[in-house]
């Protein structure tokens, strides 16, 4: 198989579910380098270089609320939902959902077609 | 962590600053550097030691170049993909920069050369006309690709060393630097403008179609050829120059002073010649050549007037700035 494509097809596949990762890891309250081991605890790696622009792109759209508090010391910006983000997830979800129903209809339908033929 | 990462880091953290929009500049370098800190904090937790300076290093060189650090923080974060991503988004606003300066400047110069056929009685093909520009179009559009698709697949030239950075952050408020973004974009259009310029005068047919066969340009504009060229590798130079002392700020105002006094000389050595178009062999001359004579002259004229215009506006600038410096 074809490395390029295979990457393509995946960085595609990601670019999407990020964000829908990334609003939803933020209904709890985390800054930029917390957030990214978070998200790698669950599976969901994602570049620092693509997170932290990411992160103020989602603030400057209104999705997320951040404040700058101090924690061991240091200086910290702290992100999470803002009401607007909170309201948006829940339509992404039931998109998400939505999807990966007929996703999975799609992935089981062929098979069940040969075997009937 | 000690003094060694607080330099490394200032050090990473001053090479991104220039490349960023310059109202978020201490917000974006705030929160990095809380978030690169908080990272190493974690691998020395991890290590139970304290990191080597080379270790520090590694991970600001994990990061990427500041240049590409920066991108990523900039509106415009778009790419390009032919199948395969040629451009990244971290370079995509320096390569828009580019584009838009070389096609600006050379469509301008080919709007002048088209308007003056014209004008002289000179029946264009609009087929013709429309079938030139697309070709030049696209191939600037294919240099600049190429010029930055190289340069995106070359990490070696991208690779952050912390002995080629500024050693300290600059106090507030910041001292004014020369963008990096501006002497990167400086370099490529100068080098695609001036290889523009050279097929034009080496393959005008390429250019005004089968007008080349009727008309040559005169031996005048060989004569100029290695001064025009002497102005843009100075404006090249310049641009180099800046690209490793962006501090040099009066640099960039001395050079743009000194490549329009040049142009003016060049153009003023023009308006001594009178024939700056003459017939092919084969091509009878007649009243329609002399109304493309009248034509040049004039465009000569407004040249030089507009030429001397800017650089009176371009030396009051620099001494406006050599003042502020001294204050």
């Amino acid at each position: 198989m074809n490395d390029d494509i295979l990457d393509n097809l995946r960085l595609e596949l990601r670019r999407g579910v990020l964000i829908v990762a990334v609003l939803a890891q933020l209904r709890d309250e985390y800054y930029g380098y917390e957030l990214r081991r978070a998200l790698a605890d669950q599976g969901v790696e994602i570049d620092e270089n693509t997170l932290y622009p990411l992160l103020r792109r989602l603030e400057a759209q209104g999705l997320l609320v951040s404040t700058w508090r101090e924690e061991n010391k240091r200086n910290k910006r702290f992100y999470h939902l803002s009401d607007e983000g909170c309201a948006l997830l829940e339509r992404l979800l039931e998109e998400w959902r939505a999807l990966d129903a007929s996703l999975n209809r799609i992935i089981h339908a062929p098979q069940a077609h040969r075997e009937e033929r | 962590m000690g003094d060694i990462t607080m330099d490394l880091l200032d050090r990473y953290l001053n090479s991104i600053r220039p490349f960023l929009p310059r109202e978020q500049q201490d917000d974006i370098l705030d929160e990095l550097s809380a978030n690169i800190r908080a990272r190493m904090d974690d691998r020395e937790e991890q290590l139970g030691r304290p990191l080597t300076a080379d270790e520090q290093e590694a991970i600001l060189q994990d990061y990427g170049h500041p240049m590409l650090v920066a991108g990523r923080y900039r509106t415009n974060t778009g790419s390009v993909a032919f199948g395969r991503q040629i451009i990244g988004p971290a370079l995509f606003p320096f390569y828009v920069r580019a584009l838009k300066f070389v096609m600006g400047a050379s469509l301008a110069i080919y709007l002048v050369v088209l308007v003056a056929l014209t004008v002289t009685g000179n029946e264009m093909n609009f087929g013709d006309v429309l079938g030139t520009v697309a070709l030049q179009v696209l191939i600037q559009f294919a240099v600049i690709t190429l010029v930055f698709a190289v340069v995106e697949r070359s990490p070696a030239t991208l690779r952050w060393s912390a002995e080629s950075a500024p050693k300290a952050r600059p106090a507030t408020p910041a001292r004014p630097q020369v963008s990096r973004l501006e002497s990167v974009s400086k370099i490529v259009a100068v080098v695609v403008v001036a290889a523009w310029l050279w097929t034009l005068f080496a393959q005008p047919t390429l250019y005004v179609g089968a007008i080349a066969q009727t008309y040559h340009l005169g031996p005048i504009w060989e004569q100029v050829a290695l001064p025009t060229l002497l102005i843009f590798a100075l404006s090249a130079a310049q641009a180099v120059v800046n690209l490793f002392r962006p501090d040099w700020t009066l640099l960039p105002l001395v050079v743009r002073l000194l490549t329009d006094l040049g142009a003016l000389g060049i153009v003023l050595y023009l308006l001594r010649g009178n024939s700056w178009i003459v017939p092919a062999n084969s091509a009878p001359g007649g009243g329609s050549l002399a109304s493309v004579n009248q034509f040049v002259y004039y465009g000569l004229l407004s040249t030089a007037i507009g030429f001397a215009l800017v650089a009176l506006f371009n030396a009051w600038q620099l001494v406006r700035a050599a003042q502020k410096r001294a204050a």
